[in-house]
């Protein structure tokens, strides 16, 4: 288990490499300047201001020492400073980031939980009436676009039927509720964002979860299961539930990137202060270090979260858990 | 990464109930048969390619259907909401939404296809030298494979987004640039697996040339997967590129695609919920139709 | 040492369902088991002896469809009793062991677990003394060190290990018939002998009933009552073991008498 983990992390330095490399190159070897654009959009860079940026980024240097110089920075965890207030990129990622992972990992355990439930409802009901009206749910679940549920959920809930908040995370007067009214407060705020968030993973994970047990539910072990006498329920319980969460851990691994990808999205629409929206200001401003820091915090976050999935996979699977 | 990364959720099957079976009265709702019934599965490809037929033939014929210029604003028309004059009503500028939403088909049509082209090909050309040259080549493709993987693909897009202008050539190149990793890794896998086989071996046994035997042999025989991937990877693609110009970074106003009016929208949510709910359904309604078509296909397959 | 009549198959029918063709896979089979009897079901595969065992406690796969018969046993016809019945009456009275141990056990649970959950299903007892019963059983079916098998996972043992332990989930309940499709088809030839030995030493002392199918008539040969050869969906002879071998009958069993003297 303890070499698995070694090697995983291993295996995980060229990748790393690769991911600077390639959020430095997608600022640089795109067709034109970062200050040309600058310029291009906002008239008003003057000359000196464009040469203190073109300074600021070191553009006047050949490619390869702008490369090492932003690798010897990114040793000594230094981004720069943010385009927009000249406050250090990290500091204001620092601030935002709780939000986001804390979305994500509400998100995740959600979607898990509900689709591990309605996978497992929509299996043992297969051929049914109700597993077809899971299966067309479902695959809308599926198609809908994040950003048009969270604009009809925005009108139903907060214009019409006034019940809920449609932007921010905590009300005006924040500060001077108590500790539970400030709970509901940020429940009621995030009561839409995440049940936007888990549409599309939550379709994804059910549907793969039926599919799965499905199949599982044609293994030998299943018939020697059932000739113990254990009920349908019981077996599928105790028997396909547990190697249906195998490859479903795989999947939540897979959808990390989808989800911390569509925080720019979700966080814009509900006007949430995370690292999306950060991302979202960034690249409406130019903010190039900013960019290119979130680049890095994306992938590294997805590289996390693929390392989490793997051990968590090893450590359900025996297989690999008591590896000969 | 994990090798499972390419494996897709496969296409449901759907069951029936036992019939005339003397015993398991209290089974009988279980007792499900877990071949595969064609039936739904032709289902499937008639709603997913009627979507797509309708759907085409508005794009396409959109100026013959249409009554107004999408362009065409008009203030002392603005929003009204959907009677005989305007079948959906209008925009805050008095522009027909039906008209807006025809020529809208048009451009997410054009941008998804044109995209998916673009990743289809960048995709079978890395997953075939991948896949048939092996060893140092394979790692490297796949290795660059992998690291792109990494990136979440929206940031991907954004950042190339903040730093190219938005025009809707750009659009298309970026999200067919970000999104090619999955045809690789699928090609590459579809050949490894024919690579061995007999007719591949004869080929090469008799001197066909590598590029050939590319060619003429292993991605014809890898194509079926490589369409289903590609219909699948138009919802996709028409997923993200509303998404951009929902966030005013994809198509920009005032060419009409259903991403920028939904985003216009938002001005005036409370007031014409038409702006807002008939566009996402056409967004909707497309990204079902392309996966059901794309599932149908993988079936046959 | 054999007694009444334990089970009595009645012109069994099943039908089996192919890519939308419908194949008659059992096609009348009648068949009584003794108690303390050991009868061998002898035929080719696709003959349908598999399906015949498994319609038995009604574990058929879902494509396959018994359309009529009738399967006795203790006054009872199991074919058309409750599903909360039949599901006491396996595992508990009827048990199963299959061709591929490995396969037949749950690859991400513990042995131990596996063992037990019959026996606290059918036997009231807590996990404690269940756990202490399934070390009894790997010890029973000649398991070594069945404190470390108990918490070992099929990939971590043998084949033939995993079909002993197969046995010990089979035996746990003290059944009185103990189905064995192909137990040994999978294995070698010296873990099948040993596997064998294990197999009968304990009906000798148990005393159970055993339906042996297998297609390989040569094995049954030595310790079957009695044979019944199944041929095309239907039983087409079944005799005394000595029977069988000195006068055969049918075209098919002299086919397959043939073939071992061949080997």
């Amino acid at each position: 288990m303890l070499g698995y983990l070694l090697k995983r992390l291993a295996g995980m330095i060229p990748l790393f490499i690769g991911i600077i490399t390639i959020s430095f190159m997608v600022i640089h070897l795109a067709p034109g300047k970062p200050t040309t654009l600058q310029e291009a959009m906002n008239p008003k860079v003057s000359l000196e201001a464009r040469e203190r940026l073109t300074k600021l980024y070191g553009l006047d240097k050949p490619l390869s020492i702008q490369y090492f110089n932003w690798c010897k920075k990114l040793a000594a965890f230094d981004f720069g400073v943010s385009f927009i207030d000249s406050r250090p990129v990290v500091a204001k990622i620092a601030e935002r980031l709780p939000l986001t992972v804390a979305i994500n990992i509400a998100s995740l355990v959600l979607i898990l939980f509900f689709g591990i439930l309605i996978g497992l409802w929509s299996a043992r009901a297969a051929g049914s009436l109700e597993d077809h009206c899971i299966t067309v749910l479902l695959f809308i679940g599926f198609a809908m676009p994040g950003f048009w549920l969270g604009l009809l959920l925005m009108n139903v809930f907060g214009l019409q039927l006034r019940w809920l908040p449609i932007s921010g995370i905590s009300s005006l007067d924040f500060e001077y509720y108590t500790f539970w009214e400030k709970g509901i407060d940020l429940a009621r705020h995030l009561m839409l964002p995440l049940f936007v968030s888990c549409v599309g993973g939550l379709a994804g994970i059910s549907r793969y979860m039926r599919q799965a047990i499905l199949e599982i539910l044609k293994q030998p072990f299943i018939r020697a299961a059932k000739a113990k006498g254990l009920s349908f329920d019981a077996v599928l319980k105790k028997h396909a539930l547990p190697n249906a969460l195998l490859p479903v851990v795989t999947i939540v691994g897979l959808s990390i990137p989808g989800l911390i990808g569509g925080s720019v999205i979700l966080e814009s629409i509900f006007a949430l202060p995370g690292v999306g929206r950060l991302f979202y200001e960034a690249v409406m401003a130019r903010d190039y270090p900013m960019i290119m820091a979130e680049l890095v915090l994306g992938a590294v976050l997805t590289l996390l979260g693929n390392l989490f999935a793997d051990i968590a996979y090893a450590y359900v699977d025996p297989r690999i858990r008591y590896k000969k | 990464m994990s090798e499972l990364a390419c494996e897709r959720v496969s296409g449901l099957r759907l069951t029936t109930p036992q019939t005339r079976n003397p015993a398991n009265t209290q089974t009988r709702k279980h007792a499900n048969t877990f071949t595969r019934k064609p039936f739904t599965m032709k289902l499937r490809l008639f709603f997913g390619l009627g979507i797509i037929i309708i759907l085409s033939v508005a794009a396409i014929f959109a100026p013959f259907l249409t009554r107004y210029d999408p362009d065409k604003i008009s203030i002392d028309d603005a929003l009204l909401g959907p009677s005989g004059a305007h079948l959906l009503g209008t925009d805050q500028l008095g522009r027909d939404l039906f008209s807006r939403m025809m020529y809208g088909a048009r451009i997410s049509l054009l941008v998804a296809l044109i995209s998916v082209a673009i990743a289809t090909s960048v995709g079978l050309f890395f997953g075939s030298l991948a896949g048939f040259f092996g060893s140092v080549i394979d790692s490297l493709i796949m290795r660059f494979v992998d690291i792109m993987l990494c990136f979440p693909a929206f940031f991907l897009i954004l950042a190339v987004v903040a730093i190219l202008e938005p025009s809707i050539v750009n659009i298309m190149v970026i999200i067919g640039l970000t999104s090619w990793m999955g045809v690789a890794r699928l090609v590459r896998a579809e050949i490894l697996s024919l690579k061995e086989r007999e007719f591949i071996l004869a080929a090469k046994a008799f001197g066909v040339s590598n590029i050939r035997i590319i060619w003429r042999h292993l991605i014809p025989n890898a194509l079926s997967a490589v369409i289903v991937n590609a219909t699948l990877g138009v919802a996709g693609a028409i997923l993200l590129e509303s998404s951009l110009s929902f966030l005013g970074l994809g198509v920009q106003p005032p060419t009409p695609s259903w991403g920028n009016i939904l985003a216009e929208s938002k001005e005036t949510l409370g007031v014409a919920w038409w702006l807002s709910l008939f566009p996402g359904l056409a967004i909707l309604l497309t990204v079902v139709g392309f996966n059901l078509l794309g599932e149908a296909l993988r079936e046959r397959a | 040492m054999v007694g009444n009549n334990l089970l009595e198959i009645k012109n069994l029918h099943i039908h089996f369902r192919q890519q939308n063709k419908l194949i008659r896979a059992v096609e009348g089979v009648s068949l009584d088991i003794g108690e303390g009897e050991i009868v061998g079901l002898v035929g080719e595969s696709g003959s349908g002896k598999t399906l015949t065992a498994l319609s038995i406690t009604r574990i058929l796969p879902k494509t396959a469809e018994i359309v009529s018969g009738e399967i006795i046993f203790q006054n009872q016809d199991l074919l058309r009793v409750n599903e909360s019945r039949i599901e006491a009456i396996r595992g508990r009275d009827i048990s199963y062991i299959f061709q591929e141990a490995s396969a037949s056990l749950n690859p991400v649970l513990p042995i131990g677990r596996q063992i037990s959950e019959g026996i606290m299903l059918h036997q009231n007892k807590t996990k404690k003394e269940a756990g202490d019963l399934a070390l009894d059983l790997l010890r029973l079916v000649r398991l070594k060190r069945p404190e470390d098998i108990v918490k070992s996972y099929p990939h971590q043992l043998s084949g033939g290990m995993n079909q002993r332990v197969m046995i010990a989930i089979a035996l746990s309940s003290k059944p009185k018939l103990l189905i064995a499709d192909e137990p040994t088809t999978a294995l070698d030839v010296t873990i099948e002998k040993e596997i064998m030995r294990v197999l009968l030493e304990l009906q000798a002392q148990l005393n159970y009933s055993i339906l042996f199918i297998t297609h390989n008539v040569a094995l049954v040969q030595e310790f079957a009552h009695r044979i019944a050869i199944m041929y095309k969906g239907k039983i087409v002879e079944n005799a005394e073991r000595e029977t069988i071998f000195s006068s055969p009958l049918h075209e098919h069993t002299k086919e397959l008498i043939s073939a071992i003297i061949r080997l």
